[in-house]
């Protein structure tokens, strides 16, 4: 049975933060899947399903079958990661199937499976995060900065919550970080929608 | 100069289509591709149903604007803002 390292005086508080998380996924995911119709562009696709399944692994997580919804959580927010990577690293397929490989071999391998999730996911968001960074670089607007800063956000988010291994309150600043992350995309959405 | 990416590319194909049919040596010209980048980019988008490729009484091709070209160009701000800011560009 995974354990959860949340202090029990934020029990309630963390399902509503996911179902927040869920929400704002769930509209990019829409969004997304609205521009690829318009745009026929693959990597758009790929983007929509990602937040699509981070959509449903925050949902899974507000549920309260414990056992069910932290495995479900921990599947989908790792495939979500990857097809999320595949759409913006575009790896070579070998690199890809490593990757696969690494991720189903290390949740298989490591008993505690939230230590496994906690580190796999905070590797998928540092590369994800540096292809933000970069991405702003070559492209400095405000728009592009939202982005990379939620995706910091989300990647020091993921580090805090395998930190609460150690102490409890690193699981309540994980939540907070974000929750600052998906008001920063939040934001981003705003921006583009903005004629 | 800038490199244009592929939406832009995109973009400036099907704005040189939206008022007229045109034929491909004015895309290629006007557009400022390769002929390979030019088939390679007509190809996509009749594939993808962007655009109709039209024949005249001399057998001479040219080209016109689909429904979802046309959605193309009135969203294209929208579409690019989204992929710039999600780093999506191909």
């Amino acid at each position: 049975m995974p354990a959860l390292y949340s202090p029990s005086w934020f029990t309630g508080y963390d399902v509503l933060f996911e179902l927040f998380f869920a929400i704002i996924s769930l509209a990019i995911a829409f969004f997304a899947y609205k521009i690829y119709t318009l745009s026929d562009q693959r990597p758009v696709k790929l983007l929509s399903i990602s937040f699509l399944l981070i959509s449903l692994s925050y949902a899974a997580r507000s549920l309260p079958f414990k056992e069910f919804s932290v495995y479900a959580h921990v599947i989908l927010f790792l495939t979500g990661l990857a097809i999320l990577l595949t759409a913006t690293l575009r790896p070579k397929k070998a690199t890809l199937c490593t990757l696969i490989a690494v991720t189903l071999g290390s949740l298989v391998l490591i008993s505690n499976i939230l230590l496994a999730y906690y580190i796999l996911s905070s590797v998928y968001l540092a590369l994800i995060s540096w292809h933000y960074i970069q991405n702003y670089l070559s492209n400095r607007q405000t728009k592009t900065l939202l982005v990379a800063l939620a995706f910091i956000f989300l990647f020091f988010g993921s580090f805090h919550f395998f930190m609460s291994v150690n102490h409890e309150l690193f699981y309540v600043i994980g939540y907070f970080l974000e929750l600052s992350a998906y008001l920063l995309i939040l934001a981003n959405l705003y921006l583009v929608l903005k004629k | 100069m800038k490199k244009r990416d592929r939406l832009e590319i995109i973009n400036d194909i099907l704005e040189l289509i939206s008022t007229r049919s045109v034929k491909p040596t004015q895309i290629m010209y006007k557009a400022n591709l390769s002929h390979d980048m030019l088939n390679q980019y007509m190809n996509e988008l009749i594939s993808k149903q962007f655009i109709l490729e039209n024949k005249d009484k001399k057998g001479q091709r040219t080209y016109s604007l689909n429904e979802k070209g046309l959605n193309f160009l009135r969203d294209y701000k929208m579409i690019k803002n989204f992929v710039d800011s999600y780093g999506l560009n191909e």
